[in-house]
């Protein structure tokens, strides 16, 4: 029987059929690799970030050094003025954190956590992802609370290596965290947007104003974001509050981690 | 030539921020004919900065899946570009 199809196509699908078995070997050898040994390549390439750091911090160095010396007289007269303004602030925070940490002792829990520097943050990550450079050694659990230094909760821990875990903060898109809106008491779910961002809602006839505070569902109930934005229209029964995480993924270096 | 996109397409996904080794990455598919070695680096992104939201899923590595898809609907869409190194 005579085929219509010419022989140079032919040919062509005997080559497609061979790059589809080609790239089908390397999909299913990666999936292999990556599955059972993902782990441990985190772990070994972790000294590729800590270097990345330590030359940026070198880098940042030499640059201030080469600063000017009016620039550095400007910059003391402006950080003291700072300094004197927080005064008052830093007195009124130092006794809030003793009540709180005297709330924490009576319900048993320790305030302290794992301190741990960030090795890879956005926008090295695509997602609001945190690897940090604590992993089973150090202690660190799957679930464990991530902490900014200075108080806010930031996210959880999702993945723990030997040498590094993976912290995925609430902000990331497609997370979803319950929480307390400060005013009013109202328990939320804040849905991750990406890039620092929550977004939740609230009843129409809920007062919300921008600067207001979301508190996490644990007893500490620290600080998760802070409203940035509210979106109301005349037909909705609800409006949409637009929100920040407690700090910009771009810039946390270090973090406390609660078992 | 291919052997040193590879190594430049690994040293940028360690070093460099998403917005620069994403665009490196698939540019480098529509440039190197049948870039099937960007598979793996799919995976590495997943595994190096994924967000394990899906993890044990299907979506688990959702770079490689792209990757897997581009490289192979591009074979026979890429005869028709001009795109070829």
């Amino acid at each position: 029987m005579k085929t219509n199809f010419p022989q140079r196509n032919r040919r062509a699908l005997a080559s497609f059929r061979g790059r589809l078995l080609y790239a089908a070997l390397i999909f299913f050898v990666s999936l292999f690799f990556f599955s059972y040994f993902g782990g441990r390549l985190v772990d070994a390439l972790s000294p590729i970030w800590k270097s990345d750091i330590y030359i940026n911090r070198g880098v940042k160095n030499i640059y201030l050094s080469l600063r000017t010396k009016d620039a550095l007289i400007s910059e003391n007269v402006r950080l003291k003025e700072e300094l004197e303004r927080n005064h008052d602030l830093i007195l009124s925070l130092r006794s809030i954190a003793t009540s709180r940490e005297a709330l924490l002792a009576t319900y048993g829990r320790s305030p302290e956590g794992i301190p741990a520097q960030v090795l890879v943050r956005p926008p090295k990550t695509p997602y609001d992802v945190l690897m940090i450079d604590a992993g089973e050694r150090e202690g660190i659990l799957v679930e464990s609370r991530v902490l900014l230094p200075d108080g806010p909760t930031i996210g959880t821990v999702v993945e723990v290596f030997s040498y590094t875990s993976r912290v995925r903060l609430f902000t990331t898109s497609g997370e979803r965290t319950d929480a307390i809106f400060e005013r009013g008491n109202i328990p939320v779910e804040l849905r991750g947007r990406g890039g620092g961002n929550f977004i939740f809602t609230l009843p129409r006839d809920a007062v919300a104003e921008v600067g207001d505070r979301i508190l996490s569902s644990y007893t500490d109930g620290r600080l998760i974001g802070v409203v940035g934005d509210i979106e109301v229209t005349s037909t909705d029964a609800f409006k949409t509050i637009y929100a920040k995480g407690g700090g910009n993924p771009t810039s946390i270096t270090d973090v406390l981690i609660l078992q | 030539m291919r052997i040193l996109i590879i190594i430049l397409n690994f040293c940028l996904i360690m070093l460099a921020p998403w917005w620069i080794y994403l665009p490196a990455l698939f540019i480098s598919v529509f440039k190197i004919n049948f870039f099937a070695e960007s598979i793996a680096f799919g995976f590495l992104i997943d595994v190096l900065y994924g967000s394990a939201l899906y993890k044990g899923s299907f979506f688990s590595y959702p770079f490689a899946l792209t990757l897997l898809v581009l490289v192979l609907a591009l074979v026979p869409i890429k005869n028709h570009l001009r795109l070829n190194v």
